[in-house]
């Protein structure tokens, strides 16, 4: 049974979402305990690894055609976009975090896990709701 | 500002297709093509010629510059 471009769309925002929710409430613990590794560590890393194998998958089980149409010019605007605005939030991060260690003591050890998380975070949950928006 | 009008809908309308056919022809999801139905998404000259070639109709048909 082959995959249609919707079907591929969806599983590959579903995976991405969940993705880049687990790096956001990963970001979201170390920052409340105070501590760099509030859960596993592996949990963020494992989500993107398991996402990356399942949209693998789910473009291998549909056609050229269905493949070409889930990943056509308006994914890539759409990618684009997300990884624009995911820099300067990245950029963004760092006198906010200087706030944050000024106010609250937060470790070094905590904000380098923080703003890693929350890196991949802003990207993978804008290209995600920039896909729902359009959808 | 000059921006762009297009006539995507209408013309795909007199050709009998639905979003879908005219997607899945000219190989790119139904969701850019409603997208560039409801001025939201700017298609870049290849797909605009593409969309044309599909409607077998001239791309200046389709879109056109508006002030």
């Amino acid at each position: 049974m082959a995959l249609q471009d919707t079907d591929i769309s969806k599983v590959r925002t579903i995976l991405l979402g969940i993705t880049g929710l687990s790096c956001l409430v990963y970001a979201i613990l170390a920052i409340a305990q105070n501590d760099p590794q509030p859960i596993w560590w592996f949990i963020p890393m494992t989500a993107g690894l398991l996402a990356s194998v399942g949209i693998a998958i789910a473009f291998l089980l549909g056609d050229s055609s269905a493949r070409q149409m889930a990943h056509d010019e308006m994914y890539d605007e759409l990618n684009h976009r997300a990884q624009r605005h995911a820099y300067w939030i990245a950029v963004l991060m760092y006198p906010i975090f200087a706030v944050i260690i000024m106010a609250t003591g937060l470790s070094w050890e905590t904000t380098f896990a923080a703003m890693g998380t929350l890196t991949g975070a802003s990207y993978l949950l804008l290209l995600t709701f920039y896909e729902w928006r359009m959808s | 500002m000059i921006g762009l009008h297009n006539s995507l809908k209408e013309l795909r309308k007199v050709k009998g297709l639905t979003q879908a056919d005219l997607a899945s022809t000219a190989g790119v999801s139904r969701k850019t093509i409603n997208t560039i139905e409801n001025k939201v998404f700017v298609p870049s000259t290849v797909l605009a010629l593409t969309l044309a070639k599909v409607l077998d109709i001239s791309v200046h048909d389709i879109f056109e510059l508006e002030e």
